[in-house]
Formats: structure tokens, C-alpha cells, sequence
């Protein structure tokens, strides 16, 4: 199969599985092209943060149109995550590969934690799906909040923005956490806050690495048309999909590709 | 009613933004793909992009998207400042410059840190 295509078709999976989970695809994007097609760990952490930013405008494009997204909220911690990115971008074309793949694989390994805790909160208790659920009507019912914090929860996106420059993930990761349990926004909110931040993280990231020379336009074009096709396809999918056994196939294999990327921090590339 | 219809505007200006922005430049990527796959041969390689725009062909057509695709949120930023102009909301259309100003900041320090060719 030509190598196109096989690109293309990674690209798909990973929009479709992060549309599904609610990620934004750079957990599965780096590693595939990493350890799967041999680019280096640059290049696939450059590819991952365009691609992130087509998953992330693409979803907010609906989460904000349906009111679902804080967009002051987002825009102003924004401010934070997008000078973390642009430093995390510029540390990491100082950084060994293998100390990369070192981070990429304890962030792996984290990712796989928080999933698997959620899941087991999710267990029986269909309140906490229906949270969790960006695509849930909004309603009068919607609950009101108050945000706090705000100076604390900065600081921590510019954490995030770091983890997203550096590593070529959404930051997703550090950004839901946040606005959710410290800043007291309902998880709902939190998600698709993040999911509208997320583009303006991975744009300022993603600077870094097109100007470095780090991106292949040639490997980055099939990958981005796959995942925007692959999103489109997992929102599809999503109402109609139980989650729960696909987060646990989702931690398997995250798990390998953890143990595979702290290989390569061991071994080099 | 008005508070409700100029929130309704402000996130419907951002949503269209978003939505035609990412359908434009995944249209550009497509096309330069396109046109990529049927010239046949390998690609430029990983080029930083000042030097794959200048070199023409699909190449910079696909880099074109990708770069546009990286803009789209400053442009959410430049309607959202207006929306909160409009709104009279100057807190919110301070931060939402200043945020714009520090993506334009990051693609100047990337512009400049970038290899010479």
C-alpha cells in the first residue's frame, strides 16, 4: 500500500478515535508517525500540532455556534497557553530526540491513567456521561457558574501551551483539569473551553516547527485531510457508539506505545 | 433581548469564522495534494516554510493551507475583538488584541528564529 495512502488512513483513525474520545488526536498522531512510519520525533510533533488545530476549529466551530464553549473564558486564558506553546515549540528543537520521546512517553502514560480513572467513574452513573458530553443540548437547565482563580489558572495554561509546543498534543490534558476543578466551571464547559483554546495553543506551537524546517508538507497534507475526515466521522459515530470499551482499547494500546517510546528514549531513535 | 442578540452575533461571528476558515484552507491542502500526487515524484522534503513558499508548485500550495489553517484562530480573535466592541465590552476586546498580538509575536520570534537559507 502506498505510503499515501497509509498516512491518509492513520490520519483518519486518529480524528475519528480522538472525535470519539474527546481528544484532539496528537497522542495518537505523534506516536503513529514516530514509531509506525520512522519520522523523526520533530517532524510528527510539527504534523500533529496542524493537525490539532484543524480537529480543534472544526469541533468549536459547532461548540460555539450552540453555546456550549466559554469563549471569554477561552480567550483570555488563550493569553497563557499560546506563549507556553511558542516556548515549549522552541525548547524542543533544543531537546535530544530521546528526551522528547522520554516526555511523550510519560504523557502517554498519564493520559492512560486519567482515562482509565474516568472510566471507572462513568461506570453506573449516566449523570456523569451526559457531563462529559459536548454534544449535549444546552438548556435552561444549564447550570450557572463562577469562575475563580483566573490569575492561578493562567499560569497553569501557560503549563499547558508548554506541554502542547513541546510535545504536539492539544494540552487538552492540562487545560480540562483547570478550568474544570480549579477555576469551578462544569466539566461540559471545561471540555469545549478547551477544545476552542486548543487552537490558538497549537497555532502559536505550531510556528516553531514550519519555520524550523520541520514539517514535511508532503507527510502533513495526507495526515491533516484524514483526521479532518476522521473527526467528521467520529461525531458521527459518537451518538450512536458506546464509548466505554473503546477507552479500554484506547489504554491497551496507549500503554504499548508508551513502553515503545520509553524504548526509544532508552535505545535513541 | 439585545444582550441575548449581540451574544447570538458574537458567537455566531466566531463559529462562521471558524467553520469557512478550516473548510478554505483544508480546500487548499486538498488541492495542493491533489495536484502533488498527480506530478508524481517525491516531495520537497521538510523545508522551513519561507523557503517552500518561495519554491512555488504544489508544494507551497499545500503549505499555504497549512500556514492559513494557523491563522484561522487569530482571525477568530480579530471578530471577536469587534463583536466585544460592538458589545462595548473593552475588557474582554483588550484581551482578545493583546492574545491576537501575542500570536502575530510568536509567528514573528518563529520567522526570525528560522534558519537562513
Amino acid at each position: 500500500m502506498p505510503t499515501d495512502l497509509l498516512l491518509a488512513l492513520s490520519g483518519l483513525v486518529a480524528g475519528a478515535f480522538g472525535a470519539l474520545l474527546g481528544l484532539g488526536g496528537g497522542v495518537l498522531i505523534v506516536p503513529i508517525l514516530t514509531l509506525a512510519f520512522g519520522f523523526p520525533l520533530t517532524t510528527a510533533i510539527g504534523t500533529s500540532l496542524i493537525c490539532v488545530i484543524a480537529t480543534s476549529t472544526g469541533a468549536a466551530a459547532i461548540n460555539v455556534q450552540a453555546g456550549r464553549a466559554d469563549v471569554r473564558l477561552g480567550i483570555t486564558l488563550g493569553a497563557g497557553t499560546a506563549v507556553g506553546a511558542l516556548t515549549g515549540g522552541v525548547i524542543a528543537g533544543f531537546l535530544p530526540e530521546r528526551v522528547l520521546a522520554g516526555l511523550f512517553a510519560a504523557l502517554l502514560v498519564y493520559t492512560a491513567f486519567t482515562m482509565a480513572r474516568g472510566l471507572r467513574g462513568r461506570r453506573g452513573s449516566a449523570a456523569a456521561d451526559a457531563a462529559i458530553d459536548p454534544t449535549a443540548p444546552d438548556g435552561p437547565s444549564a447550570p450557572a457558574y463562577r469562575l475563580r482563580r483566573l490569575p492561578l489558572a493562567i499560569g497553569g495554561a501557560f503549563g499547558g501551551g508548554n506541554l502542547s509546543g513541546l510535545l504536539g498534543v492539544g494540552g487538552g490534558i492540562v487545560t480540562v483539569p483547570i478550568i474544570h476543578l480549579l477555576m469551578g466551571a462544569p466539566m461540559r464547559v471545561a471540555v469545549t473551553t478547551s477544545n476552542f483554546m486548543i487552537g490558538f495553543t497549537a497555532a502559536a506551537g505550531s510556528y516553531a516547527y514550519l519555520f524550523r524546517g520541520d514539517v514535511d508538507v508532503r507527510v502533513a497534507a495526507p495526515v491533516v485531510l484524514g483526521v479532518a475526515v476522521g473527526g467528521v466521522m467520529g461525531a458521527g459515530l459518537s451518538a450512536r457508539l458506546r464509548t466505554s470499551w473503546l477507552v479500554v482499547l484506547f489504554v491497551i494500546v496507549i500503554l504499548y506505545v508508551a513502553s515503545q517510546m520509553a524504548l526509544r528514549a532508552i535505545d535513541g531513535p | 433581548m439585545n444582550e441575548e442578540r449581540g451574544a447570538g452575533m458574537l458567537s455566531g461571528g466566531i463559529a462562521r469564522t471558524l467553520r469557512i476558515g478550516t473548510i478554505a484552507t483544508i480546500a487548499f491542502v486538498a488541492v495542493g495534494y491533489g495536484l502533488a500526487l498527480v506530478g508524481g515524484g517525491p516531495g520537497p522534503g521538510p523545508l522551513p516554510m519561507l523557503e517552500l513558499l518561495g519554491g512555488g508548485g504544489s508544494a507551497a500550495i499545500i503549505g499555504i493551507g497549512l500556514l492559513g489553517l494557523t491563522f484561522v484562530p487569530i482571525a477568530v480573535l480579530g471578530v471577536a475583538a469587534i463583536g466585544f466592541r460592538m458589545r462595548g465590552e473593552h475588557r474582554m476586546l483588550t484581551i482578545s488584541a493583546v492574545v491576537a498580538i501575542l500570536l502575530l509575536a510568536t509567528l514573528v520570534t518563529a520567522v526570525v528564529l528560522a534558519p537562513s537559507s
